[in-house]
């Protein structure tokens, strides 16, 4: 499994995941009594695991089997379960120290000026989006960020230069806000951290941090970012755990077809930024 | 724009319904809209439809918070949003931030001087009638020069004029006493406001205000999102300042404050039992509930077309997946993926029926076509003449909504009778 996984040489999903569509019931399905959590439900809007919470009660069902939680919670779990630092700028230090980043001359203001236009200390948010989006499709992995080059350079002339100036403008402050700041400089990089926590101690953080989990599910999101996708993919590799990918309906069956391909990478929560 | 190379679908044509659907079309703006929306609710409720087996979805309430305020109103219903209140639009954040700009001014003048007590502050221990009425403020502004002058010399002034109310007195000598901005006495100054609001002024709300109770949702609201707003400021403030990131200075609270404010975190408001819940679309995903009414089922607005950095022609490389773009994650946002599964959550979560609401002019006239989202369910349409109807001192629910309630619907559920 180990050397499968470093070596990406299987394409698509391993059997210990499974996607559903669309299908909430099979989730409450495990609801049982039980002394230990069993499954780790990362919801990322925090109204999805009141949500839950109100179905289960509603059918008087326990929920002693469920931990629900946000995804950066459980990176800091596995963070301090291997006794590292789990502290990550707040998007509102961030947006602060972004500013601070592009009101200077260098390499992200002289993109980002050719993108936007007008003074890129004004554009933070757009600048903050840009990364978020990269981050999103990428987790800066480095096959993952080959391959968006790739498709910048086989877009049509002249949206391939401006696509590479936006590309090499966000590289640039994703690498400043590393330099610049001690903590994680986004809650994507605190979950890469932990991804490779996972990977480096061959799986005990993950199972101090959560030492009766036998499946992780996500829930209740219309994009699986690469972010997710590697943090699971570490965790099925390296311990004895489930994955379930709950889809909503309407984007469930397109992304279930493009699931397997995001996943397969080696190496989960590598970064490359250069 | 360009044909898209090939084509990025997420989505079956047909879609079944578990439950019947009726569509609501209001002729002018979604104000009307929004009243319709209110008026379906209260029919329910007059059939003895528990306000708890109800909920208002719209895909982005920012711009329907407001209509279907005015319209609960009218209606006597008591909403409660499951959004963040706007922050910057309440009376509490106008009172902590005149008060941060109060103490960073040298030399306040009067406008400055006074514009807490505008803002409804309260002392530590009321003794007289607080928050301070409108005439002695009026007053106030009327006999006090209006020039800059430090704090203590304010208070000297007032302390000295024999016509100042006491009440001002006292806050006067509040005022002076400058208070340094070390983190630890901004979080006293502030978090002290706060609270005194939550004790004063939320109370005070609530006996004057009308029967739907929305002035002291606001303020109730506005206070517990304070307080995370001071602890916040607080850790922040004391973490800069260790980084030399800034300087002590109240300018520097302030300017924090207002970056804290605008941020719209997860949404979390306290829930109400007896009230009707309105919520985002985003937000009903896994829920179940008899009746829900979803408003803004207009092109443009629910779908909408997510905004991005990225080039189209991009995000379409990276949706189709060829080559090597198949490892990238694609965003389903770029396409209204997440506008059409929060259209299906609402469906989902509706269990006996569910309203269909949509507008068809902007307030400036501009006309808005029916959501394509629609296209793919069954709906029955409402009736002209029903829709006026209900919009009419009747508030006649339609025939047809009406035939969507089951048989045996008891005049008063909440109440189990004696025998």
């Amino acid at each position: 499994m180990r050397m499968a996984s470093e070596l990406a040489a299987f394409d698509g999903l391993p059997e210990s995941v499974t996607v559903h569509v669309s299908d909430v019931e099979s989730l409450l399905g495990w609801a049982d009594h039980a002394s230990h959590v069993s499954t780790v439900v990362i919801a990322p809007v925090e109204l999805h695991r009141r949500n839950l919470k109100l179905r289960l009660t509603d059918a008087n069902l326990p929920l002693d089997v469920f931990e629900f939680v946000g995804p950066t919670a459980v990176a800091s779990s596995v963070l301090e379960a291997a006794g590292k630092s789990s502290k990550a700028l707040d998007r509102v230090d961030r947006l602060a120290l972004l500013g601070d980043i592009l009101s200077g001359e260098n390499e992200a203001t002289g993109r980002f000026r050719l993108v936007f236009g007008g003074e890129p200390a004004q554009n933070g948010d757009d600048v903050e989006q840009a990364r978020r989006e990269l981050e999103v499709a990428t987790n800066y992995h480095p096959v993952r960020m080959r391959a968006f080059r790739q498709a910048v350079e086989s877009a049509p002339s002249p949206i391939d230069v401006d696509a590479g100036d936006l590309l090499h403008g966000t590289l640039a402050v994703e690498r400043a806000l590393r330099r610049r700041s001690e903590k994680s400089p986004s809650d994507g990089a605190l979950i890469r951290r932990a991804t490779r926590t996972v990977i480096d101690t061959d799986g005990s953080a993950w199972d101090e941090a959560y030492p009766s989990a036998e499946r992780i599910a996500l829930v209740g999101l219309s994009t699986v970012p690469a972010t997710l996708v590697d943090l699971f993919n570490a965790i099925t590799s390296r311990c004895d755990v489930e994955a379930h990918f709950f889809l909503r309906r309407g984007t469930g069956p397109f992304l279930k077809q493009r699931l397997g391909d995001v996943w397969s990478v080696p190496n989960p929560g590598q970064v490359v930024v250069a | 724009m360009t044909d898209a190379p090939s084509a990025v679908r997420f989505d079956a044509p047909n879609l079944d319904t578990d439950v019947p659907v009726a569509e609501i079309e209001t002729t002018t703006t979604r104000y009307q809209e929004a009243r319709a929306a209110m008026a379906v609710v209260a029919g329910l409720r007059d059939r003895g439809v528990p306000v708890r087996d109800i909920a208002v979805v719209a895909r982005d309430l920012d711009s329907y918070e407001e209509p279907l305020t005015r319209a609960a109103i009218r209606h006597g219903v008591t909403p409660v949003f499951w959004t963040q209140i706007d922050l910057v639009e309440t009376g509490l954040y106008r009172l902590v931030t005149s008060l941060c700009e109060l103490f960073a001014a040298a030399e306040p003048d009067r406008e400055l001087l006074l514009r807490p007590l505008e803002q409804e502050w309260t002392p530590q221990e009321a003794t007289d009638e607080w928050p301070l009425p409108a005439e002695v403020l009026e007053e106030t502004v009327h006999r006090l020069p209006q020039e800059s002058r430090p704090t203590h010399a304010w208070n000297s002034l007032i302390n000295e004029a024999a016509w100042a109310d006491q009440r001002v007195v006292e806050y006067a000598e509040w005022v002076a006493r400058d208070p340094e901005p070390t983190p630890t006495a901004v979080a006293d100054v502030l978090g002290g406001v706060v609270e005194l609001y939550r004790e004063t002024v939320v109370p005070e709300r609530r006996a004057t205000d009308p029967p739907a109770l929305l002035e002291t949702e606001t303020a109730a609201r506005a206070t517990v999102r304070m307080e995370t707003l001071v602890e916040q400021v607080e850790s922040k403030y004391s973490q800069r300042l260790a980084d030399r990131w800034t300087d002590e200075s109240w300018t520097a609270v302030h300017g924090m404050c207002e970056s804290l404010a605008r941020q719209r975190p997860g949404r979390r408001e306290h829930a109400n039992a007896r009230a009707l819940d309105i919520m985002e679309a985003n937000d009903i995903w896994a829920r179940e509930i008899p009746y829900v009414v979803a408003v803004g089922l207009v092109d443009g607005e629910w779908p909408t077309r997510a905004n991005s950095t990225m080039p189209s022609e991009l995000q379409h490389a990276i949706l189709a997946g060829d080559g090597p773009a198949e490892r990238l994650a694609p965003q389903t946002a770029w396409l209204a993926g997440r506008d059409l599964d929060q259209f299906h959550d609402t469906i989902t979560a509706a269990t006996t029926a569910l309203i269909v609401t949509r507008h068809t002019h902007d307030v400036d006239g501009s006309q808005r076509t029916r959501s394509p989202l629609l296209d793919h369910i069954d709906v029955e349409p409402i009736s002209r003449g029903a829709r006026q109807r209900l919009l009419s001192a009747d508030q006649a629910l339609p025939s047809k909504i009406e035939s969507m309630l089951p048989e045996e619907t008891p005049a008063t559920p909440e109440v189990t009778p004696d025998a």
